[in-house]
């Protein structure tokens, strides 16, 4: 990591961090305080809905106390509890109160919904609806705590008291508030007090929809009350002690009693409870979080509630929040970017500074640094440069780069050099250079010139790479390369080398040329390289190469191709195979000759001689016929020695005649014009054939000619061409066994080889004449003492012939004792 | 009936062919170019002809295709004598119409003159 890097690293995390601090201030230590601010406004707004309750509330009992200080329902009200009147007269009382109250008192006010008169049980014993008349409102104020009769029974005059809004069946869905004040004698004690009555007035409101607008306000009054109105989810509602919402709610405009909504959130149990009295963050009835304060009037069983929706309490917060993280970061990136750039250029400086420090280093070590001004004047050198200059430093600062010139190179190739760095490119090249004790050497050589901001080369600066070592024998091995191809040029060879593993094959150029190819383009695969080849050559070189894969010996064979021009070439093909350390075969090496021209001059001694032979065929046969019908005595007999004489000069001709055909057979087999059969043949069918050819030769000189049949063996060859081999084999012993002696031809098996022999008594061949015996016009020295009728060609075209059907002959001999003849025969062609 | 015609360019060759053939009791004619061949078959009307291959004029094979395509002369024996002596070429004159193929160095006149009177038995001798 560079130092750059880590700056950049360094910025990011800072700038990270300090996104994350702004925003856990504004989560955290901000939020609180203005939490604190928004709850403290709240209570503050509802304690004001308190006031405006306990306002309201007292409204209505004044209401009822002045109702209840009418005169005349006092008096009316005493007789009805006076358990000593008449129940005639009481009854008169009791509708006489419900029309009083109905008639002259409740149409002053339409929220009055019933009035109740109850006697110190708690019964209704008159009320402006006379059909509630009876009831036990005892009991309701313990089940619903809808009003405190009980503390009225007991008060004294002018007070009145209220308690939980509720609702009540059957009259109307409306929430009511029940207000309760002791009844009092018109008459007054003898201390001027009035008298209570044992019973109790009993109002019914349902004058709640004024409460709520009373809590509602104007939204644009300057108050606490005003600015919580002022928010659109803020709201204020009450709650009863059946935990029913009896105010409208925002979401709940209309209160009645036919959509009771029952809560149960913390802040009402808390004070229904507890007594308590809750601010803060919590879940609405509606299960949204909300920020509110309750006002708790346990007693009373009823909780009022301040509330506005979290989201919107925070919303201004949120805003400045953002505005302030967005505001404050887009500052702070300035910043950094201002920063940045203003540190950028010193900071790439140091970074560049430590880099080339560390670059120098390096560089020292392996290659010579030189600095030098436009004209190549040297302005620095480093410790490798004076080390291979051999000149010191002061030596060569100041002077020119020329200094180094060793004459090598012509003026073009400096020419080159200073077009290309004077016109602001990079150059690199070979440079011979000289040392300052004379010795040269090669440099591989960069030279950069250094370009200011306008535009203008300042300097130079050069490396370079000492490689006299490589580029000497970069040299040698070039000129090895070319040697031998210029030598394989002028020889007409080429030479290969195929990777069996890969398939790759790699020809010099001659061979290319050889082959009729354009030796840039790349080696033939083997694969069409093999089509180059007539079928007869591709078999003979398939054969050879197998033999020499199975036995390691080299190969040599003559193939004969076409080429892509369609010319008809030979070459002598010599190959071995390549094997690795492991003795593994990995491919085959090889060189091909041309010997299309060797072969040309060939054909044309074999037509030479296939002509001669034929021409003198002619006169031979004139010759022979006509001394033939001279013996026949057509034109008259001829004495005892002109016979002997035509006799002679006969044999004479005959024996050119067998020398002309022989000579004919030599050149057929050399030619191969031969092409021939193979199947299957059993040695004694063979031996019968040869016996019956040979016998006659042999009786003529009273030789016993033996085969061994007893052994018959069954091979697959050539018949006629393994019977000429044999015939020749066994002529030839007749002819050098002495009279009387035996011939005998053998068989036997031998591995995968058919063994021939045929053995002579004769006279043997001379050791140092063994070798060339299968040559053609080969005849041993003796055997020309001894015989003198042998053309020599017997020997060199059973050779030829053995050749032809994959046969080795060979032979055995001892001067004086006969020799034995041997043809080696595979079994079949594998 | 007892004409032998010799094709034959070889004077020697010819002097004992015909020697060895009148001794043996037929009358012989000779061509020594194979367009002679035709003139003296119209001449003597031979009933068998002694041929040799490599002739001026005509080679041997077409002399003896010709006498066989012509239906007035087909019945004509015709024996080859050639020094060529190729399998190839023996089979082909056989496959043209020889009555027979002698290489002549190979074998001596006597030979030959048998053959002739195995398909020519000479009237009365």
């Amino acid at each position: 990591m560079n130092l750059r890097t880590k700056i950049i690293l360094f910025l990011s995390i800072f700038t990270i961090a300090f996104f994350v601090i702004i925003i856990a201030y504004f989560t955290y230590p901000m939020r609180e305080k203005f939490n604190e601010q928004v709850l403290n406004n709240i209570r503050i707004a509802a304690e004001g809905t308190e006031t405006t309750y306990f306002a309201f509330t007292e409204g209505l009992k004044d209401n009822t106390i002045s109702l209840s200080s009418d005169t005349y329902i006092k008096k009316l009200s005493e007789k009805i509890v006076d358990k000593k009147l008449s129940t005639k007269a009481r009854t008169e009382a009791i509708d006489a109160f419900g029309l009083y109250l109905r008639e002259q008192k409740m149409p002053y006010n339409k929220e009055i919904l019933v009035i109740d008169l109850l006697d110190e049980n708690g019964i209704v014993v008159a009320s402006s609806r006379p059909k509630r008349i009876g009831t036990d409102e005892r009991k309701k104020e313990a089940t619903k705590r809808s009003h405190y009769f009980s503390k009225a029974i007991t008060a004294g005059i002018g007070e009145a008291f209220v308690r939980s809004i509720v609702f009540e069946a059957g009259t109307t869905n409306k929430a009511m508030l029940h207000i309760t004040t002791r009844m009092f004698s018109p008459k007054q004690d003898k201390d001027g007090q009035f008298v209570p009555v044992p019973a109790v007035l009993l109002v019914h409101f349902t004058s709640l929809h004024k409460l709520t607008e009373l809590f509602k306000g104007s939204s644009s009054a300057l108050t606490i009350r005003g600015f919580f109105n002022s928010f659109n989810t803020s709201e204020v509602y009450i709650v009863n002690y059946d935990r029913l919402i009896v105010t409208p709610t925002r979401s709940i405009p209309q209160i009645d009693g036919s959509e009771k909504t029952k809560i149960s959130t913390n802040t009402v149990e808390e004070c229904l409870n507890n007594n308590k009295e809750i601010s803060g963050e919590y879940l609405d009835y509606r299960g949204v979080p909300v920020i509110g304060a309750s006002m708790c009037l346990q007693d009373d069983g009823i909780v009022i509630i301040n509330e506005m929706e979290t989201s919107e309490a925070y919303a201004l917060f949120n805003h400045f929040a953002q505005r302030t993280a967005s505001i404050g970061g887009m500052l702070f990136l300035l910043i950094i970017t201002a920063l940045y750039f203003a540190i950028r250029r010193p900071l790439s400086e140091i970074t560049a500074t430590i880099e080339l420090a560390v670059l120098q280093q390096t560089l020292d070590k392996v290659a010579s640094v030189s600095t030098a001004d436009i004209k190549g004047n040297i302005t620095y050198v480093n410790d490798k440069f004076v080390e291979i200059s051999k000149y010191s430093k002061e030596e060569l600062i100041g002077k020119n780069h020329r200094i180094l010139k060793s004459g090598f190179h012509p003026p073009e190739f400096y020419k080159e050099m200073w077009d290309t760095i004077s016109s602001g490119k990079a150059w690199r090249g070979d440079i011979k250079n000289k040392a300052k004790d004379g010795t040269l050497f090669w440099a591989d050589s960069s030279i950069v010139p250094v370009i200011d901001s306008s535009g203008k080369i300042t300097h130079y600066v050069s490396t370079q790479f000492t490689i006299y070592d490589r580029k000497e024998l970069e040299e040698k091995l070039k000129q090895k390369t070319s040697n031998l191809e210029e030598a394989e040029r002028i020889a007409h060879f080429g030479s290969w080398v195929r990777n069996t593993e890969t398939g790759e094959v790699t020809w010099s150029a001659e061979l290319s040329r050889i082959y009729g190819y354009d030796p840039m383009l790349p080696a033939l695969n083997f694969s069409e390289f093999t089509k180059l080849f007539t079928a007869e050559s591709l078999t003979k070189l398939s054969i050879v190469s197998r033999e020499s894969l199975q036995t390691g010996e080299p190969y040599e064979v003559d193939l004969e191709f076409v080429r892509p021009d369609g010319t008809r070439r030979w070459v002598t093909s010599r190959g071995e195979v390549i094997r690795d350390e492991n003795k593994k075969v990995v491919g085959f090496r090889g060189v091909a000759i041309d010997i299309t021209k060797t072969r040309e001059i060939e054909k044309m001694r074999q037509d030479l001689l296939s002509l001669a032979s034929h021409q003198l065929r002619t006169p031979l046969s004139g010759i022979k016929w006509l001394i033939e019908t001279l013996k026949n005595g057509i034109h008259g007999t001829m004495n005892k020695e002109q016979t002997e004489y035509i006799n002679e000069i006969y044999n004479i001709n005959e024996r050119m005649t067998k020398l002309v055909s022989e000579m004919l057979n030599a050149i057929r087999m050399e030619s191969g014009m031969d092409s021939f059969k193979r199947q299957s043949v059993w040695s004694s069918h063979l031996f019968d054939a040869i016996s019956m050819t040979m016998t006659p030769a042999a009786q003529a000189r009273q030789i016993s000619l033996r085969f061994n049949k007893e052994n018959n063996v069954s091979l697959t060859t050539s018949p006629e061409l393994l019977r000429n081999i044999l015939e020749s084999f066994v002529s030839n012993a007749i002819t050098y066994s002495p009279e009387g002696k035996e011939v005998f031809v053998d068989v036997k098996e031998e591995g995968d080889t058919v063994v021939f022999s045929v053995k002579d008594s004769g006279i043997g061949i001379p050791k140092d004449e063994q070798g060339p015996i299968f040559s053609r016009f080969y005849r041993a020295s003796n055997a020309k003492v001894f015989n003198t009728k042998s053309s020599g060609l017997g020997l060199y075209i059973a050779a030829t012939l053995a050749e032809k059907i994959g046969a080795k002959v060979s032979f055995e001999t001892e001067e004086g004792h006969g020799s034995t003849f041997f043809v080696r025969v595979p079994f079949a062609e594998k | 009936m007892n004409h032998v015609l010799i094709v034959e360019d070889e004077e020697s060759l010819t002097r004992a062919l015909k020697d060895n053939l009148e001794s043996a009791g037929y009358s012989v004619s000779v061509a020594k170019d194979g367009e002679a061949v035709f003139t003296e078959i119209t001449k003597k009307k031979p009933a068998l002809i002694l041929l040799d291959l490599l002739i001026p004029k005509k080679n041997g094979f077409d002399v003896l295709k010709e006498i066989k395509a012509n239906p007035e002369l087909n019945l004509i024996h015709v024996i080859i004598l050639s020094n060529l002596g190729e399998d190839s070429e023996i089979k082909r004159g056989i496959e043209l119409g020889a009555s027979d193929y002698f290489v002549k160095s190979q074998h001596p006149i006597q030979e030959i003159i048998e053959k002739v009177e195995e398909y020519l038995p000479v009237a009365n001798e």
